[in-house]
């Protein structure tokens, strides 16, 4: 380790043979290339046009050995690539999870390991170091498991004990208790699911597209025309128009029946039995009729639980649940990003349910705030001009100027909309959590445990700052979906400053 | 909070490298069409919008990177750091100590003849997994991970 500036820069190197695997790793993509080459060359007897394309390799593999270092640095594990775009990575030593070393025939023929330093970030290795000597790899995992358990024991964290391997499945040992039952869908609740469920309305839509994409329209018409245009375009074009819109109605009717039906069977089919425990620290949901899924959610990884009310929902007096999961790909057997915690269930339920998904959590009385005073004229406003700008290019060009009598006739929808979403749209902070209601009609409560904000943004696009608002978006580890975004759009500027220094207390 | 600029020497870097880009726009631009265009009628309008749009993309090109600079602005406390910047769309990130995984600090040839360099920090969220600093000084971004990082415990996820 040497110091410039006072700040450490690395000096270990790569094993002398480095070069061989960054070759490997390329050779695959070299192959057909040099292939054709060859052939190319060879008819045009020039073989030594190939020379430079060969030595392509093993020089990025020589360069890149050359100037790759890392080192134990004083905080954590220091990495540099390149020279002339230089890239200093530093790696803290108790962020470091796993360790792990890889080594294929050709390692194990050269006595070397691939190295790969991983974090609990997920979405693969933070730092491969390719490649080091066994015993270089052993030493370096030691020196950083050594350094960590320093630092963590320094700061009395009850993790120092805790083994590297044993890390990435953290959450302790399951205990040998019962599982406790926490929801039960029998098969009225998921009829009233496929009821409420629209999912399969648009796969009908790609159903009724695709047939006509495979069938063929043309084919369609040669069959079906001559007998529509015989029995039933002549008819209906003596049909009167109430008969006709009738017609319309029922087809309309008819598609949502069977849509609907479609979804019951679906819904049916694949939450049969829908059983929702608690086992030791995980949640475990087992459905299906066909397959049999058991899908285990540790709590651990729980980021953001969201409740879900479509007007459907609420016409039926019941809700969703959904959670929000950490990275959670790479472990077999769990989904990464959202899972339905309960596909739907009684409003009364929830409570149990978000206590067990997010335990130890107090939700007692929040507080609710509203949004910004200036929320509804600005919603009314945004609305107005989208009904503008979207009504009355068309108007004008059908009625000419009398067109414009269709500006008054948004304004009853946009009040009413500016209206409610500011009325509906709340949020609330409890010691532990930041709660988030948004929407009249489609209406989602996120449930943010504080402890799992990673970072804070406050964005104030032109708009916010003329009526003097702040959107304040969290963003945790899971929770990628733009749907599943939690953002409070439309705070006061001071209220969201003062949040955002809150809620990183 | 009181927020700190970058280093002031980032505008000339960004300067030499939009006036490259527009160069090379421009310049493809005119390998592209002056074949087509060469002789014709339409040829000296379209000379004309091309100067047009060089004096607009260089002037764009100059002033930018300045006015950026202006927006752009850091802040380092207890908590964390917090990078605030945008012109028109203005964001303020802050990043916690605590969920700081690891951290880049990057310098390209051109950053390195001006003495900048940029801090990127990393945390295990889903949206924003990278925070990028740009244009500090290189020994201060060092610093300023080092500082990040010593004071920075407790569980990351």
């Amino acid at each position: 380790m040497r110091y410039e500036n006072g700040h450490p820069v690395p000096e270990r190197r790569l094993h002398p043979l480095s070069w061989v695997f960054h070759l490997a790793g390329g050779l695959g993509a070299m192959i057909p290339l040099a292939i054709a080459a060859a052939l190319g060359a060879e008819r045009g007897g020039a073989l030594w046009m190939l020379v430079p394309l060969v030595l392509l390799g093993p020089l990025a593999g020589l360069w890149h050995q050359w100037v790759y270092r890392y080192d134990y640095g004083p905080e954590g594990l220091l990495i540099r690539e390149g020279l002339v775009f230089r890239n200093l990575r530093q790696i803290d030593y108790r962020r470091i999870e796993n360790i792990d070393t890889e080594r294929t025939l050709l390692h194990r023929l050269l006595g070397v390991a691939d190295v790969k330093v991983e974090t609990s970030s997920g979405g693969g290795a933070e730092a491969t170091i390719r490649v080091l000597s066994v015993a270089g790899a052993e030493a370096l995992s030691e020196a950083v498991f050594a350094r960590r358990r320093a630092l963590r024991g320094d700061n009395g964290g009850e993790d120092a004990t805790r083994e590297p391997v044993a890390a990435g499945a953290a959450g302790g040992a399951p205990d040998n208790s019962a599982p406790e039952p926490l929801l039960r869908l029998p098969a009225g609740e998921l009829i009233l699911m496929g009821l409420i469920d629209n999912r399969n309305l648009f796969w009908l839509g790609a159903v009724i597209g695709s047939l006509f994409q495979v069938v063929g329209v043309e084919t369609l018409e040669r069959v079906l025309g001559p007998a529509l245009r015989d029995a039933g375009v002549a008819y209906v074009s003596q049909l009167g128009l109430a008969l006709k819109i009738v017609l319309v109605l029922a087809t309309v009717v008819g598609v949502l029946v069977v849509a609907k039906l479609l979804s019951v069977i679906t819904a049916l089919v694949q939450y049969h039995d829908y059983t929702l425990e608690r086992n030791g620290d995980d949640l475990r949901a087992r459905h299906g009729l066909f397959t049999r899924r058991v899908v285990t959610v540790r709590v651990p990884r729980i980021q953001v639980v969201h409740r879900l009310a479509t007007p459907l929902h609420r016409l039926f007096r019941r809700v969703a649940l959904q959670a929000d999961l950490a990275g959670g790909a790479a472990e077999p057997g769990q989904s990464g990003g959202a899972r339905p915690l309960a596909p739907i269930c009684r409003p009364d339920q929830v409570d149990a349910l978000i206590d067990r998904a997010l335990p130890g959590l107090d939700r007692a009385d929040p507080d609710w705030r509203p949004l910004s005073a200036r929320t509804r004229r600005r919603l009314t406003r945004l609305w107005l001009w989208c009904w503008a700008l979207l009504s009355l290019p068309p108007a004008l060009w059908w009625w000419g100027w009398p067109g414009l009598a269709v500006l008054p006739a948004g304004l009853p929808v946009a009040l009413l909309h500016g209206h409610l979403y500011a009325r509906y749209t709340r949020w609330a902070l409890t010691p532990d959590l930041l709660l988030f209601h948004r929407g009249w009609l489609w209406r989602r409560l996120a449930v943010v445990p504080r402890n799992r904000i990673q970072t804070v943004r406050l964005a104030r696009n032109p708009f916010d700052r003329r009526y003097r608002m702040t959107e304040l978006e969290i963003d945790t580890a899971g929770g990628g979906l733009a749907k599943r975004r939690v953002r409070l759009a439309y705070l006061d500027r001071d209220v969201a400053a003062r949040l955002a220094g809150s809620l990183l207390e | 909070m009181r927020f700190e600029a970058v280093h002031p020497g980032t505008v000339a870097v960004w300067r030499v490298q939009t006036l490259v880009g527009v160069a090379v726009l421009l310049l493809g631009l005119v390998a592209v069409f002056a074949p087509l265009l060469a002789g014709g009628a339409l040829a000296l309008p379209a000379l004309g919008v091309w100067g047009l749009a060089l004096l607009v993309l260089a002037g764009l090109g100059w002033w930018g990177p300045a006015a950026w600079y202006r927006r752009l602005r850091y802040c380092l406390d207890e908590r964390g750091l917090s990078v605030e910047r945008g012109l028109l769309w203005r964001h303020r990130i802050t990043v916690p100590r605590v969920r700081i995984q690891h951290s880049d600090v990057s310098q390209g040839p051109l950053q390195r003849a001006f003495g900048v360099a940029t801090l990127r920090l990393y945390t295990a969220g889903s949206r924003f997994t990278v925070t990028t600093l740009p244009g500090l000084d290189h020994d201060t971004a060092l610093a300023l991970r080092e500082r990040l990082l010593r004071e920075g415990d407790g569980d990351a996820v």
